[in-house]
């Protein structure tokens, strides 16, 4: 009996499926499609911006060229970033930071927490 | 808080060693010692600062004399003050709406997506969120830069003047408006996604047959049963963006002669660079009733829902 209906209620949409509210429907998709595209564009464009200009040197930095892409990408900014004694400081500071700022937000949210749902 | 009641009773003829003993092990005398260090943590961290701000506010440039409320009205005169006040303003009720309209708009471009795709771009479009805004401001700033434009680059290909993003006024107060929404629209994306998903398809169904168009769905099923959500997620974010500091500090530092200065970053400049901490102090202040009165709306609506539910 149910399968029966089920496929009953399967022929019906697959039906529907060629009518005009899939043809509505698949214009939708479309369209959304196409505007998602443009808002990807927009959110992603600066962090892109900023992974193509860290690709470049200095001098392709300051050159009138394209400023949306590399022409000669280098990894000279990244290795001297990681050989820079200061930036591993940095570094290890961040992680420092952010450890004991998580640990203790837990420890004294959890006990309050606790408490005040009971 | 029956057992504890049966053990008062049994320790009810010990001495009193013993009742302390009980008192310590009653659940309500646990409840506050667990809550305590987040007690001791708020009366530290929010509630003295509070009240020190508020003593900082009525003393003179040299900390030394009582001066009252002379720092506001020291304030009132001056028209900066009132050019930051209408930039606040300005500043928080368009960013708001325009994150709240876009996070509505995409939510429901994500929504139409079959569900099998929507991760990826659900994942793409919470990038902007993800990045601390300190950094993703400074990625703005390159690309408003005047000299190394990559905007302007774009305008000189298309034929369109060039425009000095940061430096003309109007387009200052533009740009922060903009990584502002840039920043804050995905986080009303995934509140309204959540909501979207929520509402019961069989509302749709009917709102179908009925005969309903698209619009029509929207504006009298959709918006109808995303309401509480919408609401409590515009104040949150007028909340964080009426307090904004990182974005205008970064972007503009106050910007075109004072143009784009909103209260916390006036407020830093007074203090720290102009020396001046309790005129910095009475211009922070001014935030407090604003941002009070959006706590309030938002816990009266928390509680609201909570009766209906």
């Amino acid at each position: 009996m149910t399968t029966a209906i089920a496929e009953a209620t399967g022929g019906a949409s697959s039906r529907v499926r060629c009518g005009s509210i899939s043809r509505g429907r698949r214009k939708t998709l479309y369209w959304s499609y196409f505007f998602l595209i443009l808002f990807v564009i927009f959110f992603l464009m600066p962090p892109l911006y900023m992974f193509v200009t860290s690709l470049k040197s200095s001098a392709e930095i300051s050159a009138a060229s394209n400023p949306w892409w590399v022409y000669h990408p280098t990894l000279s900014n990244y290795v001297a970033l990681l050989t820079d004694p200061i930036y591993l400081i940095f570094f290890r500071n961040s992680a420092v930071v952010s450890m004991c700022v998580v640990s203790l937000t837990m420890v004294i949210s959890v006990l309050a927490a606790f408490s005040l749902a009971r | 808080m029956a057992d504890a009641v049966v053990r008062d009773m049994q320790g009810a003829g010990a001495g009193s060693q013993l009742t302390m003993r009980k008192f310590v092990r009653r659940k309500s005398t646990i409840a506050v010692f667990m809550t305590l260090p987040l007690i001791s943590l708020i009366v530290c961290l929010v509630v003295y600062p509070a009240f020190y701000s508020i003593y900082l506010a009525t003393l003179n440039k040299s900390m030394k004399h009582f001066v009252g409320l002379g720092n506001v009205a020291f304030l009132f005169r001056r028209n900066t003050f009132w050019l930051v006040v209408e930039q606040t303003v300005l500043f928080a009720v368009t960013a708001v709406v325009f994150k709240a309209l876009i996070g509505f708009i995409v939510a429901h471009f994500v929504h139409n997506l079959p569900a099998k795709g929507q991760r990826k771009w659900r994942g793409m479009l919470l990038v902007p969120w993800v990045i601390p805004p300190a950094m993703s401001t400074l990625a703005w700033l390159w690309l408003f830069d005047p000299s190394y434009s990559a905007f302007n680059w774009i305008f000189a290909h298309l034929g369109i003047p060039q425009v000095a993003w940061l430096g003309n006024p109007y387009w200052a107060r533009f740009a922060v408006i903009l990584v502002n929404v840039w920043v804050g629209s995905p986080f009303f994306l995934i509140m309204y996604l959540a909501a979207l998903k929520s509402v019961p398809e069989q509302l749709h169904e009917a709102a179908a047959i009925d005969g309903a168009n698209w619009w029509q769905k929207i504006w009298y099923v959709n918006l109808p049963m995303m309401r509480n959500v919408i609401q409590i997620t515009a104040l949150f974010s007028a909340i964080v963006t009426f307090a904004n500091f990182d974005i205008v500090k970064t972007l503009t530092n106050g910007g075109p002669v004072d143009q784009t200065h909103v209260f916390a970053t006036w407020a830093f400049t007074l203090a720290i660079w102009g020396n001046d901490i309790p005129l910095g102090a009475s211009v922070s202040l001014f935030m407090a009733p604003i941002l009070a009165g959006a706590a309030i709306l938002i816990l009266r609506n928390v509680s609201q829902r909570g009766n209906e539910a």
